[in-house]
C-alpha cells in the first residue's frame, strides 16, 4: 500500500507538466459542467423572476372579500381595489378607485409614471387627469377635493382611472366594499397554481384566479427554455468527455516507456492497471473540485451580470460533478488500458 | 512543393491521430453549431412564444373619452359613445408593418337584459379570414387571446352562436345546447368560455351578432393587436413629436411597439394606438436575459471546444516528437515546422469544419422541430461564421501543444531518451 502511495505521488510529481495538461482537461470540463448545473437549477427560477415585472398573476374577486382577512405573505404584494362611478364637478362620469396606493404602484411597476405639485398618494391616469382638469370629484354627492400628483400612462383601462387611498374614498362612500384584490406572488407557475389552491380553499366565496395569459405565456418560455439549457449541458458533456477522453490516450502513450519498466522488473498487467487507474482517479478528483470551485464562481457570475442577482452554489451538484468526472475516466480508460496491456518491454525499451 | 508534400504525408501516415483530433473538431463545431443556430434563433422564437401574453397594442376610438368599465358589473352603452368603425380592423393590419402583425381582433361590449339581469356582452372574432390584397389572414381571439379555453366548441363566424362565461353560465345554469332568446333574437349556446377574467360574466358572440344586438351596426370598441416587436431600448422611448426627419424616418422602420403603434396610430384616423405597457415593458426583459444566457452557454461551449481540440492534438503530436527532432536536426527551423503543424490543423478546422456545420445544422434543426415545433430551415449565413469559429477554436487549441512539441531538443528526441 504505500509503495503504491509513494508510486503514484512520484508519477504525478516527476512528469509534472503532463499531469498538470489532464488537471487542466477535467478542472475545464468540471468547471463548465458546475456551472451549468448550478445555472440549471437557479435559471428556471431565475427566469421566473422577470415575469414579476408584467404585473399581478393572481387575482381575487367577489364582495366576500370587503371583510376578509387576507393571507399574504411577506414575497408577496397586494392592492385591494374599490371602484365606483363618479362625477368631475363639472360633471363628467369617472371612475373612482380605492386602493392601497403603495401596494399598486409596486405591483404595476411598468405604469409611466409623471409627478406633479399635487398629493403624492392619490395617482391619476393620464386620461382622468386630462378630464379631471383640476376640478373636483363628486361622490355620492359629496365634494371630494383631490390633487392628483402622480399621472400615470398604462395604455390599458387603468389609464381612465382616478387611484385614491381606500380610506379617504370611505369617507365619502362609508358602504364601499372592496371588490376585486390585485395579488403579485413570485415562483414559478408550479408554485403559482399551488398557491392559488391554498388560496380557495382559504376564501370561499371568493374567486380566485391566475393571470392566465401570463401563466400559460410563463410556462411555455421557462419549459422551452429548460430544454434549451438541458441540450446545451449535455452537448458540452459530450465536449468535455472528448477531451478527457484524449488527455488520457495521451497519458498512455506518454507514459508506455515507464510502464515497460514497471512490467520489466515484474509487475502485473493488474499492478499496472491499478497504478494507471489510481493516478488517473487522483487527477479527475482533483480537477473536479477545482473545477467545482471555479464553476460555482462562474455560475454566480453570470447569475450577477444576467439576471442582476447571483446564483447560489449548490452542494448538491458536487457528487455528481466528482461521479461522472470518475465515470468518464473509468470509461475513458478502457481503450488506454487495452493498449497498456499490449505493451511488449522490449520492444518499447529497445526504442521501436 | 515539399511543404505540401509532407502535409499530404503527414495525413497518409497517420490516420489514427488524425482522427482523433478530427473527431473532437468535428464534435466542438458541431456542437457550436448548434449552440450558435439555436442562440440565433431563440429570441426569435421566444419572442414568438411571448406573444402568447395576448396584445401588446390596442386602439380605442380618439378623443379623450373615459373607459367607464367596472369590473364585475355590466356596461351601459350609448350609440351616442364614440366607437371604431369595424373597416379599421384592416386599416390596423395593412400598413408598412403588416408582416410583424400576428394578430388583429375587434372586439365590441356592450350589455343586454337577460332574465331581467344586465348581462355583459362581447362581440368579436374568434378565427376570422380577413381578406388582404395577395391573400387571407386568419386572425380573432385565437391569435391574440390565446389562453382562452372553451369546453364545448366553438361559435362559426357567420353564425350567431354564442360563448356563455364560466361564471355566469354556473350562476345561470346554462348549458351548451342551450338557447337564449335575447329580444327576439334566437341564440344557440355552443360552449362555456373559460378565460381567468371578466369575460367569465359575459356573453360572448361573434361580431355581427353582438352589433345587431346592441343596435350598433358597423361599431367596434377597441381593436386588439398582437405585432412581433423588438424589444425596448433608449432610442425606442424617444418621443416621436421631437425627433428631426433623419431620425424620425430611422424610428420608424426599427419595429419597436411603439413604432408600430405610431403607424397603427396614423392608418386609423378615428383610433388612438397605444401600447399596452405591461407587456411591452416587460417582454424586452425576458428575451434579453434569455439571450444573455444563450450567449453566455455557446462561450462555454467553445471554451470546451478548444480544451478538446487542444488534448487531441496534443497527444496527436505526441507522437510524432521523433519527426520533429529529424526535421530540426535536417535544418528545418522552429517556424517551418511550426506553420506545418499550424497549417495541418487549419486543414483540419476546415475539414471538419464543414462536416460538423453540416451535422449541427441537423442537429439544430430536429432540437427546434420538437421544442417549438417549427423548423428553422437551412441557414448558410451561419457557415463563414461556423468555419471561423472551427479555425479558432482549432488554432487555439493547438496553440500550446504545438510550442510544447517544438521546444523538445533534436538530440534527446532522437536518442529516444523521451519519456
Amino acid at each position: 500500500m504505500r509503495f503504491t502511495g509513494h508510486m503514484l505521488m512520484r508519477s504525478l510529481n516527476v512528469r509534472r507538466s503532463r499531469s498538470v495538461t489532464a488537471l487542466l482537461a477535467v478542472t475545464v470540463a468540471a468547471t463548465i459542467a458546475t456551472a451549468l448545473l448550478n445555472l440549471y437549477a437557479d435559471a428556471h427560477a431565475k427566469l421566473a423572476q422577470q415575469f414579476r415585472g408584467y404585473g399581478a398573476n393572481i387575482v381575487l374577486s367577489g364582495y366576500a372579500l370587503d371583510q376578509a382577512e387576507l393571507p399574504v405573505k411577506a414575497d408577496e404584494i397586494a392592492a385591494p381595489l374599490a371602484y365606483i362611478a363618479a362625477k368631475t364637478s363639472t360633471s363628467k362620469p369617472l371612475v373612482v378607485v380605492g386602493t392601497d396606493i403603495s401596494a399598486l404602484m409596486k405591483i404595476n411597476d411598468f405604469w409611466k409614471v409623471r409627478t406633479t405639485d399635487g398629493e403624492p398618494d392619490s395617482v391619476a391616469g393620464a386620461k382622468a387627469y386630462s378630464t379631471l382638469a383640476g376640478s373636483s370629484v363628486v361622490i355620492n354627492g359629496a365634494l371630494l377635493d383631490v390633487h392628483p400628483g402622480r399621472v400615470v400612462t398604462t395604455g390599458d383601462a387603468d389609464e381612465s382611472r382616478l387611484f385614491i387611498p381606500l380610506p379617504k374614498l370611505r369617507s365619502v362612500a362609508p358602504l364601499i366594499r372592496v371588490h376585486t384584490v390585485l395579488l403579485l406572488s413570485p415562483g414559478t407557475p408550479d408554485q403559482l397554481n399551488a398557491r392559488i389552491s391554498e388560496l380557495r380553499q382559504a376564501l370561499p366565496g371568493v374567486t380566485v384566479e391566475p393571470v392566465r395569459n401570463l401563466l400559460d405565456t410563463q410556462l411555455s418560455v421557462l419549459s422551452r427554455m429548460r430544454a434549451v439549457m438541458m441540450l446545451a449541458s449535455l452537448i458540452i458533456a459530450v465536449i468535455a468527455s472528448l477531451s478527457l477522453w484524449s488527455s488520457l490516450t495521451a497519458a498512455v502513450l506518454e507514459r508506455r516507456k515507464d510502464y515497460a519498466v514497471l512490467k520489466a522488473l515484474g509487475a502485473s498487467n493488474v499492478n499496472v492497471t491499478l497504478l494507471f487507474l489510481l493516478e488517473q482517479a487522483a487527477i479527475a478528483m482533483a480537477g473536479a473540485l477545482v473545477g467545482y470551485i471555479l464553476g460555482c464562481a462562474v455560475a454566480a457570475a453570470i447569475g450577477y451580470y444576467n439576471f442582476h442577482s447571483p446564483v447560489y452554489p449548490r452542494i448538491a451538484v458536487l457528487p455528481w460533478v466528482l461521479g461522472v468526472a470518475a465515470l468518464i475516466v473509468m470509461a475513458g480508460s478502457i481503450i488506454p488500458l487495452q493498449r497498456l496491456q499490449k505493451i511488449r518491454p522490449a520492444a518499447i525499451l529497445k526504442g521501436e | 512543393m515539399f511543404f505540401l508534400r509532407l502535409l499530404y504525408h503527414s495525413f497518409r501516415r497517420q490516420p489514427r491521430g488524425k482522427l482523433l483530433a478530427g473527431v473532437a473538431v468535428t464534435l466542438s463545431v458541431m456542437m457550436a453549431t448548434v449552440m450558435i443556430t439555436l442562440a440565433n434563433n431563440v429570441e426569435d422564437r421566444m419572442n414568438r412564444e411571448l406573444r402568447a401574453v395576448g396584445a401588446n397594442i390596442v386602439v380605442r376610438p380618439a378623443g379623450t373619452a373615459l373607459d367607464l368599465s367596472i369590473p364585475g358589473t355590466a356596461l351601459h352603452t350609448d350609440p351616442s359613445d364614440p366607437y371604431l368603425s369595424e373597416t379599421d380592423t384592416l386599416k390596423a393590419k395593412q400598413h408598412f408593418w403588416s408582416h410583424n402583425i400576428l394578430g388583429v381582433t375587434p372586439m365590441l361590449n356592450g350589455a343586454t337584459r337577460l332574465d331581467g339581469a344586465q348581462v355583459p356582452v362581447i362581440g368579436t372574432w374568434f378565427s376570422h379570414a380577413m381578406a388582404l390584397d395577395h391573400e387571407t389572414f386568419v386572425t380573432g381571439t385565437s391569435k391574440t387571446h390565446k389562453w382562452w379555453t372553451v369546453a364545448g366548441a366553438w361559435p362559426r363566424e357567420d353564425s350567431s352562436e354564442v360563448l356563455i362565461g364560466k361564471r355566469l353560465a354556473d350562476r345561470m345554469s346554462l348549458h351548451p345546447g342551450d338557447t337564449l332568446s335575447i329580444s327576439n333574437a334566437k341564440l344557440p349556446i355552443r360552449g362555456v368560455l373559460s378565460t381567468g377574467g371578466a369575460e367569465e360574466e359575459a356573453i360572448v358572440t361573434t361580431l355581427p351578432t353582438a352589433q345587431r344586438l346592441l343596435a350598433l351596426p358597423g361599431r367596434v370598441s377597441a381593436i386588439y393587436i398582437s405585432a412581433l416587436t423588438k424589444p425596448e431600448d433608449e432610442f425606442a422611448r424617444r418621443d416621436p413629436q421631437s425627433m428631426p426627419p433623419p431620425v424620425l424616418e430611422r424610428w420608424m422602420c426599427s419595429p419597436y411597439a411603439n413604432s408600430v403603434a405610431y403607424t397603427i396610430d396614423q392608418a386609423v384616423p378615428d383610433g388612438d394606438a397605444e401600447v399596452v405597457r405591461a407587456v411591452a415593458q416587460n417582454e424586452g426583459a425576458v428575451l434579453s436575459r434569455i439571450s444573455g444566457l444563450m450567449l453566455l452557454i455557446t462561450v462555454c461551449a467553445l471554451i470546451a471546444g478548444a480544451v478538446a481540440v487542444s488534448s487531441a492534438l496534443a497527444s496527436s503530436l505526441f507522437e510524432r516528437q521523433r519527426e520533429v527532432g529529424l526535421l530540426r536536426s535536417l535544418g528545418a527551423t522552429r517556424s517551418l515546422i511550426g506553420s506545418l503543424f499550424l497549417l495541418e490543423a487549419t486543414v483540419l478546422a476546415l475539414l471538419c469544419g464543414l462536416v460538423g456545420f453540416a451535422g449541427g445544422s441537423w442537429l439544430a434543426t430536429a432540437v427546434s422541430d420538437t421544442l417549438f415545433g417549427s423548423s428553422l430551415g437551412w441557414n448558410p449565413a451561419l457557415l463563414p461564421l461556423t468555419i471561423l469559429v472551427a479555425a479558432l477554436v482549432t488554432l487555439g487549441g493547438s496553440w500550446v501543444p504545438i510550442r510544447r512539441a517544438l521546444e523538445v531538443h533534436p538530440s534527446i528526441v532522437l536518442r529516444g531518451d523521451l519519456a
